[in-house]
């Protein structure tokens, strides 16, 4: 009967085995020796990122998480209400998840305490216990400003029933950000040296979230200017990095780099053709479809508008047609190289804009 | 000046042990030191990562209560700035914590007596009042001390101090590695409450391997050096950092155990019983002498 148990089992574990085998691992990737075994599984260091396979939004990480699990001997403190989800959605400025969910293998998000002993008094010593664990993550960042690695912080005092203490207890939030509009880059590489970056065009135009460039900044950029991290220490935005993705960085330099500061963009001053109503709102590639080039684009209409489409939903132009005028075709009110708006097969001149086909919607 | 090395060193030191010779009935049995000195393989040790530790300060707090000194409420200890004084520790607070400027980020450190494998206040004390035990601790016997201060003289890290408050009472005090509480198994209480485990506690051996995989894996992060690892023949306590020790006020110090030979005269000089007050100059002037060679040898 025995026999047959441990035959079970091997036969489980191998079977077991093969389905991760079906996983594409490298096993040197956590093992030192060649055949790691159970009793000997000669593992390395903990490998950090390299092994993270979970990823998750922000949204769906908790909220709130107690840390109570560290109990000492004196406990000063008392436990720490950790605003998780604030937390989770700051760090997708600094490098996301990863900063802090070191090391994930495939499978659930792994807590702290999973590696991390909850025993200061233990055998394997190359890794912080969890308390230690805990606070070096925090202070990761936290230690990079000013005033905000006293224990207060976080913690309230244990025995203490002041305001000031109870008062912490209110929920941070991170104030709002103010964005800058305009940056004046100098670059010292080319003959041209400012580079004037319309910050909030971009964002606006191009409908991008701050994480979108900003995903590998260190809080310290903002909050401490002259403190590097000597951790984690973000690394230099590389600035062409950035911009490649639209614009074309390695032969056409004169675009950016200007030997005075460039004005914003103007639609009109430039192309003759104003971006006004529904226009004003498209991103650039509705229209300039063709990938990467801007140019080449004609101011007629007929560009893009040169097919009636039978099933066009007049309410996208800001505009829902009335039931008889929607029964309409294009053409009947429509000129098509300029798309003005003529009344007169059917009413009198000049009856538009005063009167309306149907009704204004946002 | 005649450069005089240890072993010109150790000749003076006989001879002055010759002179001695003949008041050698005088001597009280109990006083012939024989200092108890084990150097056990298991012996711990606390590796300090002074690139961790954030100076909160809670370890001098946990030193004091523990070793029932006036420590005052933990939040006494959220003012930052003494840690950009130059402090020692002292009879009111056995380990303190101080601030360097160093890269961008002020390293702290935090010193105590760092518990020499080969300790110099152990050899310098006349009546063997000292002795490390075999977990590692150098400890002193309080009914032995009888306030001659040459562990203080002795010590390469000016650790031992005196109450000056308390003359009658002679007593030397420092960091005892939380023996007591060791001898219970529980971890030293500055190891115990630091929050970012700044302090790691074990086997000195193991403490070496952990120390070496540090400055292995993250080579930006530390020197290569395990400051105690070799200093004076090795310490107990042993300590990491970013830049280089002598810019965090740890002193420049060899390899051997200093104090090797002022063992042989001082205890030879007590068991002869040569009365005092000349000789103290005397042994006080070659201990010094010694002192500046050694430092000469260094450079
Ligand atoms: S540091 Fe000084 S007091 Fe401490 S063991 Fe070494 S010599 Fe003795
Ligand atoms: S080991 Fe004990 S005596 Fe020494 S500094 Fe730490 S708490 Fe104080
Ligand atoms: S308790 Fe730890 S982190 Fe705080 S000052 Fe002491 S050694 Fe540094």
């Amino acid at each position: 009967m025995k026999k047959l148990l441990i035959l079970l089992l091997i036969s489980v574990s191998i079977y077991a085995q093969h389905q991760q085998n079906s996983i594409k691992y490298n096993c040197n990737l956590c093992h030192e020796c060649e055949n790691p075994t159970k009793l000997n599984p000669c593992l390395k260091s903990c490998p950090r990122d390299e092994v993270i396979t979970v990823y998750h939004s922000a949204e769906k990480a908790p909220d709130i998480i107690k840390i109570d699990l560290v109990k000492s001997e004196k406990d000063i403190y008392q436990a720490v209400n950790f605003t998780h989800k604030l937390h989770a959605e700051m760090s997708n400025m600094a490098g996301g998840c990863v900063i802090c969910h070191h090391y994930n293998p495939v499978g659930k998000v792994v807590a702290c305490r999973e590696c991390h002993e909850n025993q200061r008094k233990r055998e394997v010593l190359d890794k912080p216990d969890l308390k230690g664990a805990y606070h070096r993550q925090c202070l990761m960042c936290h230690k990079t400003w000013k005033k905000q690695d006293d224990c207060n912080f976080c913690h309230l005092q244990n025995n203490v029933k002041s305001s000031a203490a109870k008062q912490k207890n209110k929920k941070n939030v991170h104030p709002k950000i103010e964005t800058p509009k305009k940056i004046l880059f100098k670059s010292n590489g080319y003959k041209n040296t400012l580079v004037t970056f319309y910050h909030n065009d971009h964002t606006q135009t191009f409908g991008l979230e701050c994480k979108s460039c900003h995903n590998s900044d260190a809080c310290a950029k903002c909050h401490n200017q002259n403190v590097v991290q000597v951790k984690n220490s973000s690394k230099k935005m590389d600035k062409h990095q950035v911009c490649s993705s639209c614009h074309d960085v390695k032969t056409n330099c004169q675009e950016c780099h200007k030997s005075k500061e460039a004005k914003r963009f103007n639609h009109f001053a430039k192309t003759g053709f104003e971006l006004k109503n529904y226009h004003s709102k498209l991103e650039c590639s509705k229209c300039h479809r063709n990938g990467k080039s801007y140019s080449g684009l004609k101011k007629e209409c007929s560009n893009c508008h040169s097919a009636w489409q039978p099933d066009f939903k007049h309410k996208k132009v800001g505009l829902v047609l009335s039931e008889e005028h929607s029964e309409l075709a294009c053409e009947d009110c429509h000129n098509l190289k300029t798309m003005k708006v003529d009344c007169s097969n059917c009413h009198e001149e000049n009856f538009y804009p005063k009167h309306l086909p149907g009704k204004k919607v946002k | 000046m005649k450069k005089q090395n240890r072993r010109d060193f150790l000749k003076s030191s006989i001879s002055i042990a010759g002179a001695a010779t003949a008041t050698n009935l005088l001597l009280p049995k109990n006083t012939k030191a024989s200092p108890e000195n084990i150097l056990s393989n298991d012996r711990f040790g606390v590796l300090v990562d002074t690139t961790v530790c954030i100076g909160c300060r809670k370890c001098e707090w946990a030193c004091k209560t523990a070793h029932n000194l006036p420590a005052g409420d933990a939040s006494d200890y959220d003012d930052k700035k003494v840690l950009s004084k130059r402090r020692r520790p002292s009879p009111g607070g056995y380990t303190v914590v101080n601030q360097y400027q160093t890269n961008q980020i002020p390293t702290n450190v935090k010193f105590q007596c760092m518990h020499c494998d080969h300790p110099a206040c152990v050899s310098a004390c006349i009546v063997g009042a000292f002795s490390k035990t075999e977990y590692g601790a150098v400890v002193w016997d309080e009914t032995k001390c009888i306030g001659c201060r040459y562990c203080m003289v002795a010590c390469p890290f000016q650790i031992p101090t005196f109450d000056f408050d308390k003359a009658i009472e002679p007593n030397i005090s420092k960091c005892d590695f939380c023996i007591d509480r060791l001898k219970v198994g529980k971890i030293p209480a500055c190891v115990e409450i630091c929050p970012v485990e700044t302090l790691t506690f074990g086997p000195r051996k193991d403490l070496i391997e952990v120390a070496r995989k540090k400055i292995k894996n993250f080579p930006d992060r530390y020197i290569n050096r395990i400051f105690g690892e070799a200093e004076v023949g090795g310490t107990s306590w042993l300590y990491l950092a970013s830049s280089q020790f002598e810019k965090l006020d740890f002193p420049k110090l060899g390899k051997n155990p200093a104090p090797g030979v002022s063992e042989t005269i001082q205890h030879g000089i007590f068991a002869y019983f040569i009365p005092p007050i000349a000789l103290y100059a005397l042994l006080g002037g070659i201990m010094w002498v010694n002192k500046k060679s050694e430092n000469e040898d260094e450079e």
